[in-house]
């Protein structure tokens, strides 16, 4: 069976400002050269201190934002070389969840509205069974897709946005930093939430996250980099148990663990 | 000196803050946990002059011996310039993105402190260097879309360490940051405290980074201080039922692998949720979600009780270990 999502050699550079008018600016390395594969049902963790690539790693892979070298293969097809029309409807079968559940749902729209949006890409008319579904997957009721987001709370809305992931029933969740601006109770419930709907529904994720405690509790493989290099990439238990980058021993001690 | 008494808070019929009272010296080093939505941020915006238009309040709060009640909106604005300063919680809506993260930095040392173009200029660099801010130098020129989520929380650190304040509030400042950066910047802060007397109240839901950056901790539920006391002898010894679910439900780094079946092992949780404003119960605020619970707790409101010295929470129920 192929894998479902394969990176090979994914790079990325952005252009820093000039220091100097007659210098030509220099270029930072996001991402450099990272490789990963990530099979069905189970769970990739990427770790790393801020500004090491997480994010522009996970653009690449929702192909928002197309690397400079390398390829991203998703169900063995390179999404990259894919014209607009195939990669939209390639798009239902990955979905994101961002940090910021305000900023991801439309205030003025009612949330039944905004979970279906994924299936507008592709159909005029979403059945509303399925918004509805997702919403009871999520541990919220049918009928709070007639509310508005201010009327939920924080972790609510994180459901929300896990309920919209879901709705176009994907293979692959990017999840970037999905957790970290809950409490700690409310991250729990989500956290186990995710693992109940990858037992249910197959899922496989990529799960960002500065906080190893988190990744620790949910992932299978994992990824750990600095400043756009992987240090380490393996099972989750062989890393974590027996770190072999310092980086990650320090991550760790840092973490409390 | 900052002294809140019996502040409450209320939208209405709903109540954000019940009966708060707190005093902050210079240098104190006070925690603020709880739940999303339990008034840590209103707290902070009340010490600020802040609360939203739409807010009653009532109780009193002095600064220096002054009564704030009848301060204006030019008095808060004075005391906000150079006295009190607060990282706020979502980075991207505090700064401007059409401004250079650098300009940002250098706009108030320049207004407020009057210094030159040059000076305000190596005193951004220097406070990037010190939040730890990759190339300073670059980075003093591109905008906060270019900026990763941590970097920018920490333009914002950076912001408020600026005027040097007496006070600084800071609002989740380590949510955004992986556990290196957070000991980095809470260290940070605890030094600046301890350098300049300079006062802080640290929230956060982050257990671990308050645990590091204060002395003393309160802990909120519902629009109430349940728990109070050193921080330490509350982490290790929680007397309130929320404080010791909060303290559960925190996933330590070490790897859960899933058992033969594939099954992964699940994560304790508090059941249930904050209920809104509200729909608060009347006497305790976590009854309802609270495993001991007695029939009493949804219509008493708990008493104060002692569970050790300099602590208070409460709780018609304190827990044992907490009293011995
Ligand atoms: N649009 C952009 N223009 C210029 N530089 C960028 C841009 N987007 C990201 N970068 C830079 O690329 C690097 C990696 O950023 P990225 O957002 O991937 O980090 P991250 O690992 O997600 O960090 P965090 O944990 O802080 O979110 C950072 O140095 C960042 O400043
Ligand atoms: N402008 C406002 N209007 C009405 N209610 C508000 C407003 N701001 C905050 N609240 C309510 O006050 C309570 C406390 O909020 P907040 O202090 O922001 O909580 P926290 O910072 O602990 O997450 C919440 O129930 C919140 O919904
Ligand atoms: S007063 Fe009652 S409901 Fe409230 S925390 Fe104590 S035991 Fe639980
Ligand atoms: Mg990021
Ligand atoms: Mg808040």
């Amino acid at each position: 069976m192929t894998a479902l999502v394969e990176a090979k050699s994914v790079s990325r550079h952005y252009r820093m400002p000039r220091n100097h008018l007659l210098r030509a600016p220099e270029m930072l390395t996001a991402v450099d050269s990272a490789s990963f594969t990530l099979n069905r049902g189970e769970t990739l963790g990427v770790v790393g201190e801020s500004g090491s690539g997480k994010s522009t790693l996970a653009r690449m892979v929702m192909a928002f934002e197309a690397p400079d070298s390398g390829e991203i293969r998703f169900d063995g097809t390179d999404i990259h070389a894919l014209g607009a029309s195939d990669l939209r409807r390639m798009r239902q079968r990955f979905q994101m969840i961002f940090q910021d559940p305000f900023g991801s749902l439309d205030p003025r729209r009612k949330i039944g509205w905004s979970i279906a949006e994924p299936l507008r890409v592709t159909q005029s008319e979403a059945p509303s069974h399925k918004t509805a579904e997702a919403l009871e997957q999520v541990g919220l009721r049918a009928a709070d897709a007639d509310k508005y987001p201010h009327e939920f709370s924080g972790g609510q809305r994180q459901r929300i946005a896990i309920a919209r992931a879901i709705v176009t029933r994907p293979d692959l969740i990017v999840a970037d930093e999905a957790v970290s601006a809950l409490d700690v109770s409310v991250q729990a419930q989500i956290l186990n939430l995710l693992m109940d709907l990858q037992d249910e529904l197959g899922l496989a994720m990529l799960f960002i996250s500065h906080d190893l405690a988190v990744v620790a509790s949910i992932c299978d493989q994992l990824l750990v980099m600095q400043h756009g290099k992987t240090l380490e990439y393996g099972a989750a238990t062989q890393i974590l148990n027996a770190p072999a980058h310092p980086y990650t021993k320090s991550l760790l001690t840092a973490a409390g663990a | 000196m900052f002294d809140l008494t019996n502040l409450s808070v209320h939208f209405g019929p709903a109540t954000a803050l019940r009966e708060a009272s707190l005093t902050i010296r210079p240098g104190d080093r006070l925690g603020i946990v709880g739940e999303s939505g339990s008034g840590k941020s209103m707290l902070a915006l009340c010490l600020m002059g802040m609360a939203p238009e739409a807010a009653t309040l009532s109780g009193t709060l002095t600064i220096d011996g002054r009564d704030m009640a009848d301060a204006t909106e030019r008095d808060w604005q004075a005391l906000r310039a150079r006295r009190v300063a607060m990282i706020f919680q979502e980075p991207m809506a505090a700064l401007n993105p059409l401004s250079r993260v650098g300009d940002t930095v250098m706009d108030p040392l320049r207004l407020h402190l009057g210094l030159s173009k040059q000076a305000a200029r190596a005193r951004a660099l220097d406070l990037f260097a010190e939040v730890g801010i990759p190339d300073p130098e670059a980075r003093l020129r591109q905008f906060p879309h270019e900026l990763s989520g941590g970097q920018r929380q920490r333009v914002l650190i950076a912001l408020a360490l600026a005027c040097d304040p007496d006070l600084l509030i800071a609002d989740e400042p380590t949510t955004a940051l992986d556990a290196n950066v957070a000991l980095r910047i809470t260290d940070l802060l605890v030094r600046l405290s301890a350098e300049r007397n300079m006062a802080l109240l640290f929230i956060s839901h982050d257990l671990a980074a308050v645990a590091r950056a204060t002395s003393d901790i309160a802990v909120m539920y519902g629009g109430d201080i349940v728990e109070r006391g050193p921080t330490r002898a509350v982490l290790d010894s929680p007397a309130h039922p929320y404080t010791r679910g909060l303290l559960g439900a925190r996933p330590s780094a070490t790897a859960l692998p899933r058992d033969a079946k594939g099954k992964r092992a699940r994560l304790p949780t508090i059941p249930g949720t904050v209920p809104g404003m509200a729909d608060l119960p009347k006497g305790c605020r976590f009854a309802g979600r609270c495993p001991v619970e007695l029939p009493r707790c949804a219509s008493e409101r708990p008493a104060v009780t002692k569970p050790g010295p300099d602590r208070s929470a409460i709780c018609h129920v304190p827990s044992k270990e907490a009293l011995a």
